[in-house]
């Protein structure tokens, strides 16, 4: 047997060992490069996404405010033949009356007729309501002509409006009421027969039964014109034919002139006053609209912090370990404007706290000696200088590992705080308006980035560890919750919100898989002015 | 370049710095995650994950200190949060296992590429402590602190790597004699 040297076994290794040097496979330098180039580009990636979400959360608004606020633009344009070319002339009258000054009036075909004859220029009229009547409309002309109105308080109803002759002696058709809107043009026309005709529409404000006045001053001579002087009323004038004044004027011009003189100004003076009380009753209806319009909601909620997921921004070691959400609160001011009766838009200014504890966690120390500059073993974490840490998952060692003196450290927690400046942006929609207001909220909110903190808690004692290298400055989230609104007077208001507002990237692609929410129940008075 | 400019601009992440600093490290540390892993694949992926580490915690570095020391630590940290979750029950009586030196007859000295090979096929445990005790200079409080181990337990684990080695040198070395 040859026997051979004896060595020690430490010795052999560490001489054999010693300058030990050898050159990985290329590929881990690929494997590496390309790590290093997909985080970079995801860094870039993110940006882009933001400005694209930005346009469409944009678009979308506006679309809901043209759609919302606009939505009487939709028109059905009636043409009204004229003497000649005005500018079109919107109207949002439900009917409108035709009053007729001439005395004793017989209202007949051929007059109708003929007043229709001279049309030259067209003339648009934009009407929202279905009723509507124009002084010229040759069907309702002829309709009327059917009617039986002379001298008596007969109602004429044709084509949905209404003709009522009060004064049998003026002869003149004047409505009872007086209407929404007005509108004004005086216009004179000359015509090929030498003869200036002058109608004046006279539309006056009624409150209950809106209609619109059109009063026809049919002269025969020019010189018989008669000028309505009142500034308020709102005259529209339109050809009648002066043929048509020979068979129904009266008997004595001078006469008809005089009378006509005075009920014009009977009549216009009646116009000035409806004038006056449907202006302030549409002053008034305007504070109340624009009452209701604007709200400031200071608010204060508790906030919930947890995951949809499993996974770990910290380290993804800690993907599987139990994360405990925390109980923060979130304070700030929110103020809506409501486009119409359903639609409302919000915007404000929320600071908030948040945070998770990650549990199961082994927090130990590392000697000075061996891991000084070390630092902590954690991927997502920039740890302050100095400390040194091996922080690693609890539920990798079985409970007999454990020396007793270090239970606790196994029992550790990892904290993560945030906090955030939040600026929400979103849509409410009132589903019910009864003594309880329920709004269904939608939008988004954008969150500024001011607080990152990581803690060890051991034994109930928090040192500060360092901040997630993995957050992003600037983040969305997508907001959706529903509104309680319970009014105690006329201007102030009780809200609560129960929202959910879930992060969509609050955390850097390289977080691994966390999915962070956030639930509020934000709760405060709302003024409303 | 200098290593502190090369350092420098790897904190500014600059790719073509990165693989410099790749180029001139990879080695030494390649060497080191061989030692800690059990086979070839997983060194590599150690060694990734080290540099993905140390590209990312670069910036953490002061300048104080050897690079190359800091580095090796990032390496050893790896290869421990991989394989100390790795556990194995011991039941050790502390203090009750004394140092003794451990000799092998050897009648040719083993190669390194074997050495790695018996080194690699140790238990985790075994091999971590071997690699830190034997190769790296770290005290067993140390290694102990390390691990999360008792002192005594990794004297223990120690003393078995150590027997468990020698009877594979051994061994092989009959080996060799039978089929000359």
């Amino acid at each position: 047997m040859i026997m051979g040297n004896k060595k020690n076994i430490d010795k052999l290794f560490q001489e054999q060992f010693k300058g030990f040097n050898q050159t990985p496979n290329h590929k881990v330098w690929d494997t590496i490069k390309q790590d290093l180039e997909t985080s970079k580009s995801n860094k870039k990636t993110v940006p882009f996404w933001m400005f694209f979400s930005g346009i469409a959360a944009t678009i979308t608004l506006l679309i809901v405010i043209g759609i919302t606020q606009f939505p009487s633009i939709k028109t059905t344009p009636i043409i009204v033949e004229e003497p000649s070319e005005k500018p079109p002339i919107s109207v949002k009258n439900k009917n409108i009356l035709k009053e007729n000054t001439l005395e004793n009036t017989v209202v007949n075909t051929p007059f109708l007729k003929k007043n229709n004859t001279p049309i030259s220029s067209r003339r648009t009229i934009n009407l929202q309501h279905k009723s509507i009547v124009t002084a010229t409309s040759k069907s309702n002309s002829e309709k009327n002509n059917g009617a039986s109105l002379q001298n008596k308080n007969t109602a004429i109803t044709s084509n949905s409006f209404q003709i009522t002759n009060t004064t049998p002696k003026n002869s003149s058709f004047t409505d009872n009421n007086t209407t929404h809107k007005q509108f004004q043009k005086q216009n004179k026309h000359s015509k090929s027969d030498n003869n200036y005709v002058q109608n004046k529409v006279i539309t006056i404000a009624v409150k209950n039964n809106p209609q619109l006045i059109v009063h026809n001053s049919d002269l025969k001579k020019p010189e018989k014109e008669v000028q309505n002087s009142l500034d308020n009323t709102i005259v529209t004038s339109e050809k009648n034919n002066a043929t048509a004044q020979h068979s129904n004027a009266t008997e004595d011009p001078s006469e008809q002139k005089n009378n006509e003189k005075k009920k014009e100004d009977i009549a216009t003076a009646i116009a000035a006053q409806e004038l006056k009380k449907e202006t302030k009753e549409e002053d008034e209806e305007k504070l109340i609209v624009a009452q209701n319009k604007w709200s400031i909601i200071p608010s204060i909620a508790p906030v919930y912090y947890n995951t949809f997921s499993k996974g770990s921004p910290i380290d993804t070691q800690f993907a599987n370990n139990t994360k405990k959400g925390q109980i923060n609160a979130s304070y700030g001011i929110t103020v809506s404007y409501a486009l119409n009766k359903k639609f409302s838009i919000r915007t404000g200014v929320h600071a908030l706290n948040l945070g998770y504890d990650t549990q199961d966690v082994a927090v130990l120390p590392i000697s000075s000696t061996v891991g000084a500059g070390v630092g902590v073993n954690l991927k997502g974490v920039n740890a302050l200088s100095g400390i040194d840490l091996n922080i690693t998952n609890a539920n990798s060692f079985s409970v007999s590992q454990i020396p007793k003196r270090y239970s606790a450290l196994f029992n550790s927690s990892l904290n993560q705080r945030l906090g955030y400046i939040e600026v929400p942006l979103e849509i409410g929609y009132q589903i019910s308006n009864k003594k309880i207001n329920i709004n269904i909220l939608a939008g988004m909110s954008t969150f500024v980035l001011n607080k990152n903190e990581i803690y060890s808690e051991t034994n109930g004692i928090e040192s500060y560890l360092g901040s997630g290298n993995n957050l992003n400055k600037i983040s969305f989230s997508t907001n959706i919750g529903v509104g309680f609104k319970y009014s105690i007077s006329k201007y102030l208001r009780f809200n609560l919100e129960p929202t959910l507002k879930y992060q969509v990237n609050a955390f850097t692609k390289d977080a691994g898989n966390f999915k962070p929410y956030i639930l509020g129940v934000y709760s405060g008075f709302s003024f409303q002015f | 370049m200098s290593l502190k400019k090369l350092i420098i601009k790897c904190k500014k992440q600059d790719i073509d710095a990165q693989g410099k600093l790749y180029t001139q490290f990879s080695g030494i540390l390649f060497s080191l995650c061989l030692k800690y892993s059990k086979n070839y694949a997983e060194a590599q992926d150690n060694l990734q994950d080290s540099f993905l580490t140390i590209f990312k915690k670069i910036e953490q570095y002061n300048h104080k200190g050897s690079f190359e020391g800091w580095m090796k630590r990032i390496v050893i940290n790896t290869a421990l949060q991989r394989y100390r979750k790795e556990s194995v029950l011991d039941v050790i009586k502390e203090d009750t296992i004394a140092e003794k030196i451990v000799e092998v007859e050897l009648h040719e000295t083993p190669s390194l590429d074997f050495l790695l090979h018996l080194i690699q096929q140790l238990p985790d445990r075994y091999r971590l402590v071997f690699n830190l005790y034997v190769l790296d200079g770290y005290s067993h409080k140390e290694i102990a602190e390390m691990l999360n181990i008792s002192v005594g337990t990794s004297k223990s684990n120690l003393s078995r790597a150590r027997n468990l080695l020698k009877d594979k040198i051994e061994e092989n070395q009959f080996k060799n004699k039978q089929t000359p």
